[in-house]
């Protein structure tokens, strides 16, 4: 346990160094989100009802940059080697740089969410609901990205296939977290339901995310 | 007295043979110099040792007064790693962490037994030993290459484990640090240590070769 929050807490340690990609996310996101009513101009009923698709697609982006430098940066300087014969099977190293990753980008984006919202028009259900549904999805989009980063780990230029492999596999979560925030707006069905299926999602795309990164890590050879 | 054997090694990379059937053996107190021209699996057998490859047969025992405490096989490849230090080309330093930062987490990331007020003191301690205490605070990025070796080295008397693996180590190094590493070495080898050196030139410490010949 000591040698995972270890890895954890150089993680986080580097991601505020001068170079260490923390918090670009975020940078990026609140970029988005700011210019999009000055391009889809002041129809407030149409921003509310486009506001959830466009800060979910924004965190769906962002949390894909720096994705590329998860395992690469370690590969490249040999620490990768190190960690992986170190005390921590592959799966726990994976968790906790997983885990490093999305605090630095998942959950900055989850709480600026019901803030930027606000220049989207959402209403107070939709705001809280938004918050919510990152809360839940954005673990998954983290795990999902890292398996993507392990295949393409020692390629140059990898991480332009990063997204390639990992969007379609992140529609799922996409659909229904548009889906819980947009449900008080359309009143066809209670949210409950959309953020239960996308609680079990995202259960399933962490699991299945750290799995496959671990085993395409162990297998670089 | 600490031994590493291996028996009827076959290691293989990308499906292509390196060696085959090899054995060899190294004791504590004499280095194992690992030569052969390029390409030959040098870097591959070390690696190997360090649990990053996993052999295609056969097996390496580690064992101290004759009873064993570690094997590396194609079923279990990592269980070994635990008892080596492996130093290879890339010194495994992160550009913006100062070398006591990443000291620090190297020991913390070994499960370091020793209390947390200790942990600094032994951090100043092994930088001193490789003469970096005066760059304890810089970020690595501020290093020189040979700088950096140094604390790759660092990292080694750290934590102490029995087996060191040594992928051509004097790279880099000026004349002092060189004579810095072989003293390191010396000193490990008379501690009960195993010491496996990959190398194109003659060793400054007793050892035997292990020639692995022309590439298959």
């Amino acid at each position: 346990m000591r040698a995972f929050w270890a890895v954890v807490r150089r993680d986080l340690l580097l991601a505020t160094r001068i170079g260490g990609g923390g918090l670009t996310g975020l940078m990026f996101f609140l970029s988005l989100i700011v210019l999009a009513p000055f391009a889809i101009g002041p129809d407030l009923n149409l921003l509310a009802r486009i506001g959830p698709a466009l800060l979910w697609i924004a965190a769906l982006l962002s949390s894909l940059l720096g994705l590329d430098r998860l395992f690469q940066a370690d590969e490249e300087d040999g620490s990768l080697d190190l960690l992986q014969s170190g005390p921590l099977p592959m799966l726990a190293l994976v968790a906790a740089k997983c885990l490093a990753h999305w605090l630095t980008t998942g959950l900055p984006l989850a709480l600026a969410a019901p803030i930027l919202g606000l220049l989207l028009a959402l209403s107070p259900d939709q705001l809280s609901l938004m918050a919510l549904g990152l809360l839940i999805g954005t673990p998954a989009l983290t795990a999902i990205g890292a398996a993507g980063a392990a295949l393409t780990v020692s390629l140059r230029r990898g991480g332009l296939l990063i997204p390639v492999i990992a969007m379609p596999v992140m529609v799922p979560i996409l659909i229904f977290g548009v889906a819980s925030a947009n449900a008080p707006l359309l009143g066809m069905m209670a949210a409950a339901t959309p953020l239960k299926i996308l609680c079990g999602l995202s259960l399933a795309c962490v699991t299945l995310g750290l799995v496959t990164a671990s085993a395409a890590l162990q297998d670089r050879g | 007295m600490t031994r590493l054997e291996a028996k009827a090694l076959t290691g293989a990379r990308s499906g292509r043979i390196l060696f085959e059937n090899l054995h060899f053996s190294s004791v504590s107190g004499h280095a194992l110099a690992i030569t052969g021209p390029n390409g030959v699996g040098k870097s591959s057998l070390l690696r190997m040792i360090a649990g990053l490859l996993p052999p295609e047969a056969g097996q390496i025992c580690l064992s101290r007064k004759e009873s064993p405490i570690a094997t590396c096989s194609p079923d279990e490849p990592a269980d070994l790693a635990r008892h080596c230090h492996y130093l290879g080309h890339r010194d495994a330093l992160k550009p913006a962490l100062t070398p006591s930062e990443t000291l620090k987490f190297w020991l913390d990331f070994n499960g370091n037994p020793a209390p947390k007020a200790e942990e600094a003191g032994r951090v100043a301690d092994a930088l001193e030993q490789v003469g970096l205490d005066h760059a304890a605070h810089f970020p690595a990025v501020m290093l020189s290459a040979g700088q950096r070796r140094r604390l790759g080295l660092a990292r080694l008397i750290l934590i102490r484990r029995p087996v060191w693996l040594l992928d051509e180590p004097a790279t880099a190094l000026d004349e002092q640090g060189q004579s810095l590493l072989w003293t390191l070495c010396r000193t490990h080898l008379e501690q009960d240590g195993v010491l496996l050196v990959a190398t194109h030139t003659a060793l400054p410490v007793p050892s035997t070769r292990l020639d692995l010949g022309r590439p298959v």
